[in-house]
C-alpha cells in the first residue's frame, strides 16, 4: 500500500510524564480500513499513544498525523477520529438515541439527518428498539454496541477503541469479537484497537503492534507475530511457548545451532545470532510431540506433571531434567498411551518447528499467558508498575477516595448540624424542653386565681426554717441591677452573710419579662417551684404573677423594713399594700441621642419623626414603652388606656415606620446600635443610657417635657420558694435607707426608699437617673385587661411588622 | 446501578426484620422531634381563630413573605455564580490541593454562627474598614452605612451558606466519570458544549441539593439581619424569633411558620421541576 493510504502515522513519537517516560519512540502508520490492534502488558504505553492520536495527550516529542495533516495544537474536538472508552462512558442523563446522534448535534448536522444517520447506525449494531432507554437500562453488551454506534456515526477517519471488551465476560467477548469484525467490514472504517489480550488480537487484527515497556517490540500480522516473534517477549507474550536458553554456538544455513543450558544442542531457524552470544530456542506447545522411547538425538527426556484435558486436545505439563516447565499440546486421539504425572517421555520436533530468538527470557521454560504474570516476569517490573499507579488519574483519585469521602462526610456532618441547630433553635422555646433544674413539686397546686398565695408555703414552720443560719437565698435579676453584677462587692450584699447568717446566690440572667413567663410559667401553673426565692420583673408581669397566685406574701417579721417604700409606690391597684411585690428598680423611659449627630436638641417624639433622622431612629420593641411616648406626644394618658386613643398612637408609629424613619424597633440591642453610631436617637431606659454614658461621649438622655414612661421592676417571692425568709431579709436591707443611698447612687436607678437620698453624695443626689429632675411628667402604663392587652400587641405587632 | 428490589427482597425470610429494626431508631427520632412537635405546631396555628390565623399570617406579613423569599433566592443565586464555579475548579483542577481548598471553604464553620455574623457587622459596620474605603473612596456619602441594607443582608446570608451550595455541588462533580469529559470533546464538542450538555446535567443533583441547602436556611434565617441588617429588611425569622416568648402570639406564628414551610415547599417543587431533576424528591 501507498503512503497516501495511510490513515494514521506516527513520526518519532515520544511521551514523558515527568521523569518516567510513558512511550519511547513510536514510528509507524496505519492503513484506511485496516483493523489495528496495540497490544502488551498493561502500563506498556498503548493506552497513552491511543490518547495521544485522539489528542487528549501531547506528545512530548514527535508528530501525530491524521489524513496526512500534523495534528499539533488541534483539540480533540477538532480531530476526525472517535473513541471507544473503556466503560463505554455512555452520557448516563441521555437516551441511546441521543447518545448516539450526539457527535452530529455537534457537528451542526440537520437534525433530518441526524435521525436518519443515528436510526441507521442503531440499525447496524442490532439496537433499533432500544433508542428511547436510558444507557443504564442496557446490559454491558449492549452498552457496547451503543458505544461503537455513538462513535462510528460519525464515519471517522479512524476508530480508536481502548480495551472495548475488557468488561464484558468471556462468552459476550467472543460474541463480540465477531460482531466487532462484522461491523468493522460493514463500514469499512479503520479500527485502532488496544488490548492486553493477546488471542483478541490474534483473533480480529489485520495488523499488530506489540508493546512493552513504552516501546513498540513488533509490528506484523497475527501469523507473522506468533510465528516469527522478533524477540523473547514478543514469543512469551503472543500464544504460549517453551523458551529455552542456550549460547549460540554454530551456523547452519539459515539455521543457528543453540546449546540450551542443560547441554542438549538444537538447531533453530529464525534470528540470526552472533556466535557465543546469549539465545533462546522457542517451540510452540503444538508443535511438540511427546513420545514413549528415546529418540536418540533431537529430543528432551521429561517427566509428566500433569495432565489436563481440554476437549479437542490435551495439555501436557512436563518437567525436563533440570527442572524447567514445558507445555506441549496433542490432539485427544492422538496415538498415545494413558499418560500419568511421573511417567517418564520424551519431547521430539520437527526439523522446521524450533525458532532461535537472541536473548534470555525472564524465566525459562513455558510461559504464561496470564498478562499479570507475564508482567511479573518483567525487569525492574514492579518499580514500573508502582510508577504507573502514580501516573494514572485513575489511580490517584481511587487513593484518595477515602480520605475525601471522610472529609465530605465531615462537611456534611456540619451541614446536618447547623440543620438541625437551626429545628432546635424553633422548638427550644417548647415548654417541655426548658426544665429550670430540679424541682421539687409542693403539695398543692396553685392554680387558683385568686390572690391567695398556697397556704404551705407560707405556713409560719416554713419560715421559720429559712434565713438559718448557712442557708441560701437564690435571687434572679436583670442584669446591672446590682453593681457591675458583681454580688462580692455590691452595697446590697457584702455584709448580709455576716449579718443575717444567709448567703445569697445571685443570678443576672433575666433578659426579658416573656422570655422569663415562657420558661417558668408551666412549673408555676402546676404549683412547682422553680428554684429561685426572689424574682425581678417589671410591673406588669409582677402583676400578672400575683394575680396568678404565683407571688408568696412577705413575711414582714423578716422584713419590717417595708414600711420605708415611698408612698406614691406603696399601694398599686394590683398589689395593694405591697403584700407580694416591692420595687426594686425604678427607671425611665425616654430619648438617647447624639446632640452632634443630630444637629441640635430633642426634646419630643415629634423631633425624632424629623425626616432628616430618617432610618437613623430605633423604637423599643417594649409596646408599653413604645406606645406609652407616642401616646404622651399626642397628649394622652397611657396610665388611663383608651383604647380610641391608643389606636389612634398606633396608627402614628405605623405611619412612620412605614415611611422608613425608624432603624431597627429592638430589644436590648439598641444599645449596640447607639454604640456604634448607625442609630443617632433612640426610645432608650434611663439606667442603661447612665451606664452608656461612661465610654460613650456625646450621648444625652431626656424625658420629653410632655411626658415620659416610667417603669418598675419589683421584687417577688415565687411559690415553691425554698428560702422566703432569707428572700424577705435580703428585700428588709434593700430598704434600709442607709443601704439603699449609696447603692441606687451606684447603679443609676432612682430609689423607692424613703430617705435614701439623705445617704447620697451631693453628686448622687444631682444625678438626673437617680433623681429625676423636679417637674418630670411619668407615667406608669396602665394595666388593662387581658383581652385589651392581646389586642393592643396584635396592633403593635401590625403597626411595626414586628 | 442501585439494586432499587424491595427493602428485605434479598434476605432469607427470617432475617426480614433487620432492615426495618435498623430503621426504628432513625424513625423514632423524626417520630419524637420531628412529627410530634409538628403536630403540637399545626394545633396551636388553629388555637384563638382557626384558619383565620392564616389569613392573618399573610396579610400582617405581607412586606415580609416577599421579601424574605427575594432575599433568600438572591442569596442562593449568589451561592451558585460563587459556589459553582469554586466547585468546578476544586473537583476539576484541585489535584493535591484538593482537600485543603475544601479545608479552606469549611474553615469558616469552625467558628461559630454568630461570630460569623459578627464579624460581618463589624467588617461592614460604619467605623468599619469596607464602610471606610467605600467613604475615603467616596464611592459612598459620608453618612451612608452599609449595616442596614438589603446588599448587606444578602451579602451575609451568601457568606454563611456559601460552603452548602459548594460541597454538594463539588462531591457530584467529583462523581463525574471523568471519561465523559473526554467523550464529549471525542465527539466533536466543543469545551463549553461539553459543559452545558455533559458537565452541567451530571451536576445538576449536586445543584439542586446545594440550593435547598442554601435556599431553605436562608429563608428562615434572622441572624444575619439581627447583625447587618435594620427594620426595613426584616425577614419572617425574626418575626418568630422576636415573637416566639410571647405566649399570645403563638398561634400566629405558628401559622406564619407553616406558611414559610408551605412555601418553601412550592418553591422547591417548581425548582426541581425547571431543574428537572424531579426524580431525585
Amino acid at each position: 500500500m501507498s503512503m497516501s493510504d495511510e490513515v494514521i502515522r506516527l513520526e518519532g513519537i515520544r511521551k514523558q510524564f515527568g521523569s518516567f517516560v510513558a512511550v519511547h519512540e513510536a514510528d509507524f502508520g496505519i492503513q484506511r480500513g485496516e483493523f489495528f490492534a496495540l497490544l502488551g502488558p498493561s502500563g506498556c504505553g498503548k493506552t497513552t499513544l491511543l490518547r495521544m492520536i485522539a489528542g487528549f495527550e501531547d506528545p512530548t516529542a514527535g508528530r501525530v498525523l491524521l489524513d496526512g495533516q500534523d495534528q499539533a495544537g488541534v483539540p480533540p474536538y477538532r480531530r476526525q477520529v472517535n473513541t471507544v472508552f473503556q466503560q463505554y462512558a455512555l452520557f448516563p442523563h441521555m437516551s441511546v438515541f441521543d447518545n448516539v446522534a450526539f457527535g452530529l448535534r455537534s457537528n451542526r448536522v440537520p437534525e433530518a439527518e441526524v435521525k436518519r444517520r443515528a436510526n441507521e447506525m442503531l440499525e447496524t449494531v442490532r439496537l433499533s428498539d432500544y433508542g428511547r432507554r436510558r444507557p443504564g437500562q442496557l446490559s454491558g453488551g449492549q452498552q457496547q454496541r451503543v458505544a461503537l454506534a455513538r462513535a462510528l456515526v460519525n464515519l471517522p477517519s479512524a476508530l480508536l477503541l481502548d480495551e472495548p471488551l475488557a468488561a464484558l465476560d468471556l462468552k459476550l467477548r467472543q460474541a463480540m469479537q465477531i460482531e466487532l469484525k462484522r461491523i468493522q467490514r460493514e463500514v469499512g472504517i479503520t479500527f485502532v484497537f488496544v488490548t492486553h489480550d493477546q488471542e483478541e488480537a490474534l483473533t480480529m487484527s489485520d495488523r499488530i503492534a506489540v508493546m512493552s515497556q513504552g516501546r513498540v517490540e513488533q509490528i506484523g500480522s497475527p501469523q507473522e507475530i506468533y510465528n516469527a516473534p522478533s524477540s523473547v517477549f514478543v514469543a512469551g507474550f503472543i500464544g504460549s511457548a517453551n523458551l529455552l536458553p542456550g549460547t549460540a554456538v554454530a551456523r547452519e544455513g539459515n539455521a543457528t545451532i543453540i546449546e540450551l543450558t542443560m547441554g542438549t544442542r538444537v538447531r533453530a531457524e529464525g534470528q540470526q545470532i552472533e556466535i557465543g552470544s546469549p539465545a533462546s530456542v522457542m517451540l510452540r506447545p503444538e508443535l511438540l510431540n511427546p513420545v514413549m522411547t528415546d529418540p536418540g538425538s533431537g529430543g528432551l527426556s521429561a517427566t509428566v506433571t500433569d495432565v489436563i484435558f481440554q476437549g479437542a486436545d490435551i495439555r501436557l505439563i512436563s518437567d525436563l531434567a533440570d527442572g524447567t516447565e514445558v507445555v506441549s499440546t496433542v490432539e485427544t486421539d492422538a496415538d498415545l498411551p494413558m499418560l500419568r504425572p511421573g511417567d517418564k517421555i520424551w519431547l521430539t520436533w520437527d526439523a522446521r518447528s524450533p525458532y532461535a530468538l537472541s536473548g534470555h527470557p525472564a524465566f525459562a521454560g513455558a510461559t504464561n499467558t496470564d498478562v499479570d504474570e507475564v508482567q511479573a516476569a518483567l525487569d525492574g517490573k514492579t518499580d514500573l508498575k508502582h510508577k504507573l499507579k502514580e501516573l494514572d488519574p485513575r489511580a490517584v483519585l481511587k487513593g484518595s477516595t477515602t480520605r475525601r469521602n471522610l472529609f465530605i462526610g465531615a462537611g456534611a456532618a456540619v451541614v446536618a448540624a447547623v440543620a438541625t441547630g437551626i429545628g432546635i433553635a424553633v422548638s427550644g422555646d417548647d415548654k417541655q424542653s426548658s426544665n429550670p433544674g430540679t424541682t421539687e413539686p409542693t403539695t398543692t397546686a396553685a392554680t387558683d386565681t385568686t390572690a391567695v398565695a398556697p397556704t404551705t408555703s407560707t405556713a409560719p414552720g416554713v419560715t421559720a426554717v429559712g434565713g438559718e443560719p448557712g442557708s441560701t437565698v437564690t435571687v434572679l435579676n436583670w442584669p446591672m441591677y446590682i453593681e457591675n453584677d458583681d454580688a462580692s462587692s455590691s452595697v446590697l450584699l457584702k455584709g448580709f452573710t455576716a449579718d443575717t447568717g444567709v448567703k445569697v446566690d445571685y443570678r443576672p440572667e433575666i433578659d426579658s419579662n416573656d422570655g422569663f413567663w415562657t420558661k417558668y410559667e408551666p412549673y408555676l401553673s402546676q404549683g412547682q417551684g422553680i428554684d429561685a426565692d426572689l424574682v425581678v420583673l417589671t410591673g406588669w408581669l409582677a402583676s400578672r404573677f400575683i394575680e396568678q397566685g404565683y407571688a408568696q406574701r412577705f413575711d414582714t417579721s423578716a422584713f419590717p423594713n417595708k414600711a420605708n417604700v415611698v408612698s406614691a409606690r406603696s399601694n398599686p391597684s394590683w398589689d395593694p399594700g405591697r403584700a407580694y411585690s416591692i420595687p426594686w428598680t425604678i427607671g425611665q423611659t425616654g430619648i438617647a441621642y447624639f446632640p452632634d449627630k443630630v444637629g441640635g436638641k430633642i426634646e419630643s417624639i415629634s423631633d425624632l419623626l424629623n425626616p432628616a433622622l430618617k432610618n437613623r431612629v430605633s423604637l423599643l420593641d417594649e409596646w408599653r414603652d413604645t406606645l406609652g411616648l407616642f401616646m404622651l406626644d399626642l397628649g394622652m394618658d397611657p396610665s388611663k388606656v383608651n383604647l380610641d386613643e391608643a389606636k389612634q398612637a398606633m396608627a402614628a408609629i405605623k405611619k412612620a415606620r412605614d415611611e422608613g424613619q425608624f432603624r431597627k424597633i429592638a430589644g436590648n440591642s439598641y444599645l449596640d446600635d447607639l454604640q456604634t453610631g448607625e442609630v443617632w436617637a433612640a426610645l432608650a431606659w434611663s439606667g442603661d443610657i447612665a451606664g452608656l454614658k461612661k465610654d460613650t461621649p456625646g450621648i444625652e438622655f431626656v424625658l420629653p417635657p410632655k411626658g415620659a414612661m416610667s417603669f418598675s421592676d419589683n421584687a417577688l417571692i415565687p411559690i415553691g420558694a425554698k428560702n422566703p425568709r432569707g428572700a424577705a431579709l435580703l428585700l428588709n436591707r434593700l430598704y434600709d435607707p442607709t443601704v439603699a443611698g449609696p447603692f441606687y447612687e451606684a447603679i443609676n436607678y432612682v430609689p423607692s426608699v424613703r430617705g435614701a437620698a439623705e445617704y447620697m453624695s451631693t453628686a448622687g443626689r444631682a444625678n438626673p437617673f437617680v433623681n429625676p429632675p423636679a417637674g418630670s411628667k411619668l407615667y406608669e402604663f396602665d394595666v388593662v385587661p387581658e383581652d385589651i392587652e392581646s389586642e393592643l400587641a396584635a396592633l403593635f405587632v401590625e403597626a411595626t411588622q414586628l | 446501578m442501585a439494586d432499587k428490589a424491595a427493602l428485605s427482597g434479598d434476605l432469607q425470610p427470617s432475617r426480614r426484620w433487620i432492615p426495618w429494626a435498623l430503621m426504628v431508631p432513625g424513625l423514632v427520632w423524626l417520630l419524637v422531634f420531628f412529627v410530634i412537635p409538628m403536630v403540637s405546631l399545626g394545633k396551636l396555628s388553629l388555637e384563638h381563630g382557626g384558619f383565620s390565623n392564616y389569613q392573618h399570617a399573610f396579610s400582617d406579613y405581607r412586606e415580609l413573605i416577599p421579601r424574605t423569599f427575594a432575599y433568600a433566592i438572591i442569596a442562593t443565586g449568589i451561592c451558585i455564580v460563587l459556589g459553582y464555579p469554586l466547585a468546578y475548579v476544586i473537583a476539576m483542577r484541585g489535584g493535591k490541593r484538593k482537600n485543603l481548598l475544601l479545608a479552606l471553604v469549611v474553615l469558616p464553620f469552625f467558628t461559630t454562627y454568630l461570630i460569623r455574623a459578627i464579624s460581618w457587622r463589624i467588617l461592614l459596620g460604619d467605623r468599619g474598614p469596607v464602610t471606610r474605603v467605600l467613604h475615603n473612596l467616596h464611592l459612598i456619602g459620608q453618612d451612608t452605612s452599609i449595616v442596614g441594607t438589603a446588599p448587606a443582608v444578602i451579602g451575609a446570608l451568601s457568606y454563611n451558606f456559601l460552603p452548602f451550595m459548594v460541597l454538594p455541588i463539588y462531591v457530584s462533580l467529583e462523581k463525574i466519570d471523568r471519561k465523559l469529559l473526554e467523550a464529549g470533546p471525542d465527539l466533536y464538542a466543543s469545551g463549553w458544549r461539553t459543559f452545558r450538555k455533559v458537565t452541567l446535567p451530571l451536576s445538576l443533583p449536586g445543584l439542586f441539593a446545594g440550593s435547598l441547602l442554601t435556599f431553605i436556611p436562608a429563608s428562615g434565617d434572622f441572624i444575619n439581619v439581627e447583625f447587618v441588617g435594620s427594620d426595613a429588611q426584616r425577614m419572617i425569622g425574626n418575626v418568630v424569633a422576636n415573637n416566639f416568648v410571647k405566649e399570645q402570639f403563638r398561634p400566629g406564628l405558628s401559622a406564619l411558620s407553616f406558611v414559610l414551610m408551605a412555601l418553601i415547599l412550592i418553591g422547591v417543587l417548581l425548582y426541581a421541576r425547571l431543574l428537572g431533576t424531579e426524580e431525585l424528591i
